[in-house]
């Protein structure tokens, strides 16, 4: 047994050996090299190798229809257009719909703002409605409240009105009316300087006269 | 002074606005592109669609190119990145709708192999290259038939040199095996 593993390990070493050789020479040499100078049987196989070498190359060596070579590229052109064709449909869907999809979103995004933007100013007019005529009113309490302040603690404006509260006052104790109010304070003598026919006709007229 | 990648030539006057400058790198690396896929796919359909996947990404990433590596091992990188992620997203499909069959059915219809010797062969190709790995497959593909350097597949994959070849082996290895298989 191990004696047949060795011979085995031997036969495949100078096989190698023998391909070596082979393929050294490989491709073109007719002759066997000089350089080896083996055993009949190795020369034996170095030729069995070549004749299955050559056994192996003459089945690539068929005749073929020449027509599919000569027709390889206008196939290639072909298909070359076919591709940049689809190509260029693709690029045009593809940039078409981003174009679209872009006009959606810009679209899309006026609307939202045209919609808030109404939202919001209704809001703001709603605001502007209830918080203008409280803040107009306030300012106007607080003008009001101010002017009057200003009234009041202006000096020069207390004595102008002390002065014509006192002009008006001596003005009015000047008047007949008041020389009436102050007859009336002598009415008693009126009456004592009147006879008894006067007096009558006073009251008689008194009388007639519709008070309330 | 160094000689400049014709491919920066074409970039430039693309980036410049000739139209025509892309359509001349197309047409000089679409059949590599389309053979990758397909064989990283195992079915036209799923490589057609592929190529103009790469194609649409060259167009729209060509201002990106940097002008430090080849262009081919840009686009290298581009189909590899594209047909890994769409046979996982194949996957998750067939997973969720249970659909291969009819994913089936319709590229064998569609195909640009009309020949029913070739029809054989590259299924024969395609049920031996499925088996790999997707990242195993992607390393044996670009070297065993796009026939590039390691150093240029390190650029492509960003995985070192050793691991490369490691990975060659062990994908070239199962191939043979499966084929030696098939046939026996």
């Amino acid at each position: 047994m191990h004696l047949k593993k060795l011979l085995t390990l031997w036969v495949i070493k100078m096989d190698k050996k023998i391909f070596d050789i082979y393929d050294e020479h490989f491709p073109g040499e007719e002759n066997v090299p000089d350089k080896f100078a083996g055993p009949v049987e190795d020369q034996e196989k170095l030729d069995d190798l070549r004749k299955s070498a050559d056994v192996l190359k003459s089945l690539s060596s068929v005749s073929i229809d020449e027509k599919y070579f000569t027709n390889i590229l206008p196939r290639f052109r072909e298909n070359l257009e076919k591709k940049q064709r689809s190509f260029f449909y693709k690029k045009l869907i593809y940039s078409s719909s981003i174009a679209f999809s872009t006009l959606l979103l810009l679209v899309f995004s006026f609307q939202f703002m045209k919609t808030n933007f109404q939202s919001k100013v209704t809001q703001q007019n709603e605001t502007m409605e209830t918080v203008l005529p409280t803040a107009s009113q306030d300012i106007y309490i607080a003008s009001a409240d101010q002017f009057s302040d200003s009234i009041v603690n202006n000096s020069a404006v207390k004595q102008e009105i002390d002065k014509t509260l006192n002009q008006s006052l001596s003005a009015a104790s000047n008047s007949n009316d008041y020389i009436l109010i102050k007859n009336t304070m002598d009415y008693n003598n009126v009456l004592s300087q009147l006879d008894d026919d006067e007096l009558e006709k006073v009251y008689a007229q008194l009388q007639q006269t519709k008070i309330l | 002074m160094p000689e400049e990648n014709p491919d920066y030539d074409l970039v430039r006057r693309f980036l410049n606005g000739d139209e025509s400058s892309f359509n001349q790198l197309a047409r000089k690396y679409q059949a590599k592109i389309y053979w990758h896929a397909r064989r990283m796919t195992g079915n036209h359909l799923d490589a057609d669609e592929i190529v103009q996947e790469v194609l649409l990404v060259l167009f729209e990433k060509l201002k990106n190119f940097n002008f430090q590596s080849s262009l081919f091992t840009w686009i290298y990188r581009i189909t590899i990145t594209r047909s890994i992620n769409y046979i996982k997203r194949q996957k998750l499909r067939r997973f969720v709708s249970f659909d291969e069959e009819e994913n089936r059915g319709l590229s064998t219809d569609d195909d640009i192999v009309k020949n029913i010797e070739d029809k054989e062969k590259l299924k024969k190709l395609d049920s031996v290259l499925q088996i790999l790995p997707e990242k195993q497959r992607e390393i044996f593909l670009l070297r065993h038939f796009d026939e590039l350097s390691y150093e240029e597949i390190a650029q492509i994959t960003g995985k070192s040199v050793g691991g490369l070849k490691a990975n060659y082996f062990h994908a070239f290895e199962k191939v043979v095996n499966l084929m030696g298989n098939k046939n026996g």
